[in-house]
């Protein structure tokens, strides 16, 4: 089903989650601390340089495998920047720079602005923000625009997202960047905003897998009226139709992970849109299905559907992407929509 | 424990262009048809025949009987583009998909010699009897039944819903050999039944649409002859079910509404509003979906697997996205409709009632999920 790295990749890792990543760390984590062991683990095997060259300190991969890892990482709601550090090394590597392993994101929509010995400005609400060691962000220095990268020093107003996640304001006055990484393009903006979304449908498309898996084995077991949920058709079909969604978010994230390189941009747009539109039906149904019992926070399916309801905003909603895939059938100029489809494979 | 869906990714290999390409060559010669969006709409002998020139019908089958032993993933091309086009493939569509693997895998020598190569040749049509007055979805209380005589059996009884029995040659159809049992699913075999034979009355029902396409039959003393059963008798249950990959997971049940996401596209190219787009990219987006789900399942199906569940699970989802494409659309109407907008759209709306309801009933599609997710 998946290539012989990425089967590599989800076995290891799997284990790896599945020994670290238990809801006493998560809720500590949503606390307010940092998974440091986990992290230590994640550095260890070598994840966070997943997918990038020597020249780039990494050992290989590919985005493929990237998106296999994160997979699993979906799968156990792992509470940890791993998608963040992974598409900051992106950029760094694109830019010429070495990938590094401690915490970190690139942020995108703000500006800062000052020169190369001085940035100010403020980060509002940044996901992860105070457990970052640096983020690279967008500055105009002395008239150009330049990526550069700043350790996080100041922050405020630390709260919390719907997932739970932390997020803080961070502040830099007169702050010295750790490097100036070079200068902004268009096509750097398109590659992380697909680069994000790609990832962010492999997250979504693990924790959908994983809710179903958990719905059914509690329906299995749980008994009502005499007998197994399970029995009653009413909970048959809601899953059936649940088992539907799941599937087609599946394949279109196995879409992305076969494709040798990068996939396509019109690719990545499917994956978010379906697997984003996917989440509303799939977390209404495992809910209802699970009674109470998976309304409580002890129960960990809510670990996965915060994050669904989080990861479905998070680099472009469905609408977002439902707009640039129509834009892009629109846009061609006489080409009947069969034939657009057919050449796509 | 349920362990997940086989939708292993799986894409069409770029040799097959040409394929296509020919495919489309040839519906661009054929213009004495207008194209509609469902496959059970059109019907025309005479379309079947030139297809079957081309050598697109049975085109998977052994070469000793005609065919050219083609892939399913070349017939996957052919059955899409065919769909796609609004092709009027209703006569020999059942055969092609149906009927004849049906006897590749049970039928005896006799009946494969005498049935595929007329199907091949656009010849021969079949017709699938399974639903009866008083069965539909619960397909085990079946009461046509055949009692034996010398030489074969005399069939009572009568089936439903029997789309093409008014053009089509022959109708492989479910019936009881021996009475019911405990056993609700012994008992039952698979009869070929010459729609003309003596004692067959075809009674024609007019469907929402105001168009006739099923069927009642009557079947009044039919005499079968042992040639014409299919398999062994007594097994026709476990026969009925290995059809249903092919019939649950092919294009047609998620194209059916395919002519009216076209002539929208059309109808906006040049003044779509934000909604429009965004809606117009929402659809192409299941559709594409979709469409690589169904395209696995026909690789799983080259490899000799039968996906059943997953070929439920493509009819459901595949049903619930033909509903969606005319409800969602008729509320951002286009600015500029092309001439055809407003026909295939109302056409899609008055067929989309049957679209949960032939090959298997959203209701028992989703008990079969169930049943594969490990709930039953």
């Amino acid at each position: 089903m998946h290539s012989e790295s990425q089967q590599l990749i989800i076995d290891s890792v799997g284990k790896l989650l599945s020994d670290h990543v238990t809801p006493a760390l998560i809720e500590s984590v949503e606390g307010g601390d940092f998974a440091a062991d986990l992290w230590s683990e994640l550095v260890n095997q070598g994840l966070l340089l997943l997918g990038l060259d020597e020249a780039s300190g990494g050992y290989g991969g590919t985005f493929g495998d990237q998106l296999a890892l994160l997979r699993e990482c979906g799968r156990h709601a792992v509470p940890a920047p791993v998608s963040q550090t992974l598409l900051a090394n992106h950029l760094r590597s694109t830019l010429g720079q070495q990938g590094l392993t401690t915490p970190s994101a690139v942020i995108d929509g703000t500006v800062l602005s000052g020169s190369s010995e001085s940035v100010s400005g403020e980060l509002r609400d940044v996901p992860w923000g105070a457990m970052l060691s640096s983020v690279l962000v967008q500055a105009e220095l002395e008239g150009a625009s330049r990526w550069i990268e700043l350790p996080v020093s100041k922050f405020s107003d630390q709260g919390t997202n719907i997932a739970g996640e932390p997020t803080a304001t961070l502040s830099f006055e007169d702050a010295v960047p750790v490097t100036v990484l070079g200068s902004v393009s268009e096509q750097h903006l398109r590659e992380l905003l697909h680069r994000g979304a790609a990832m962010h449908s492999a997250m979504m498309a693990g924790a959908l897998e994983q809710a179903l898996q958990i719905a059914v084995g509690y329906v299995l077991e749980r008994k009502q009226f005499g007998q197994p949920l399970a029995k009653f058709q009413a909970i048959q079909h809601q899953l059936a139709v649940m088992a539907t969604e799941v599937a087609a978010s599946t394949r279109s994230v196995d879409q992305m992970q076969m494709t040798e390189g990068v996939p396509s941009d019109l690719d990545v747009a499917i994956a978010k849109a379906r697997v984003g539109e996917a989440v509303g039906l799939s977390t209404d149904t495992a809910h209802q299905v699970m009674g109470a019992m998976g309304y409580t926070r002890e129960h960990h399916l809510n670990y996965l559907t915060r994050r669904l309801w989080l990861w479905r905003d998070q680099f472009g909603h469905e609408t977002f992407w439902q707009s640039e895939i129509g834009n892009h059938f629109l846009s061609a100029n006489q080409v009947d929509l069969w034939t657009q489809i057919t050449d796509l494979s | 424990m349920f362990q997940g869906m086989n939708f292993e990714a799986a894409t069409l290999p770029q040799e097959y262009d040409q394929l296509r390409q020919e495919v489309r060559a040839f519906l661009a010669t054929e213009k004495d048809w207008l194209p509609n969006s469902d496959f059970n709409t059109g019907a025309s002998p005479e379309f079947s025949r030139r297809l079957a020139a081309k050598g697109w019908i049975g085109m998977t089958w052994p070469k000793a009987y005609g065919g050219a032993e083609r892939s399913f993933l070349e017939r996957y091309i052919v059955t899409e583009e065919l769909l796609a086009a609004g092709a009027p493939v209703g006569c020999h569509w059942i055969a092609d998909r149906q009927s004849g693997p049906l006897l590749l895998k049970f039928g005896s020598e006799e009946q494969r010699e005498k049935f595929l190569p007329a199907i091949i040749a656009g010849e021969i049509f079949f017709s699938i009897g399974m639903s009866e007055p008083d069965s539909g979805s619960d397909l085990a209380s079946i009461r046509t039944q055949a009692t034996r005589v010398d030489g074969g059996w005399l069939l009572n009884g009568s089936k439903i819903w029997t789309s093409g029995a008014h053009h089509n040659h022959y109708m492989v159809t479910l019936v009881r050999t021996e009475p019911a049992s405990e056993n609700r699913h012994a008992g039952m075999s698979q009869f070929i039944v010459p729609i003309q034979a003596e004692g067959v009355t075809v009674r024609g029902i007019e469907n929402l649409a105001g168009e006739s396409d099923f069927n009642q039959i009557f079947f009044d003393d039919v005499f079968i002859p042992d040639e014409l059963v299919v398999g062994e008798p007594g097994n026709g249950w476990a026969q009925v079910m290995s059809e249903l990959a092919y019939e649950r997971s092919g294009p047609e049940r998620f194209l059916s509404a395919f002519r009216v996401l076209l002539e929208y596209g059309r109808s906006i190219k040049d003044n779509a509003t934000a909604e429009q787009t965004a809606l117009y990219g929402r659809l192409i987006a299941h559709l594409m979906v979709l469409r690589r789900m169904s395209v696995s399942v026909a690789n799983l199906l080259q490899q000799g697997i039968m996906p059943n569940t997953e070929a439920a699970l493509i009819k459901e989802l595949g049903n619930a996205y033909e509903r969606l494409v005319p409800e969602a659309i008729r509320m951002h109407p286009p600015k500029t409709p092309t001439a055809d907008y407003a026909r295939v759209l109302n056409e899609c709306i008055l067929h989309a009632p049957s679209f949960t309801l032939r090959g298997g009933t959203r209701e028992i599609l989703r008990g079969m999920i169930a049943r594969g997710l490990g709930l039953r």
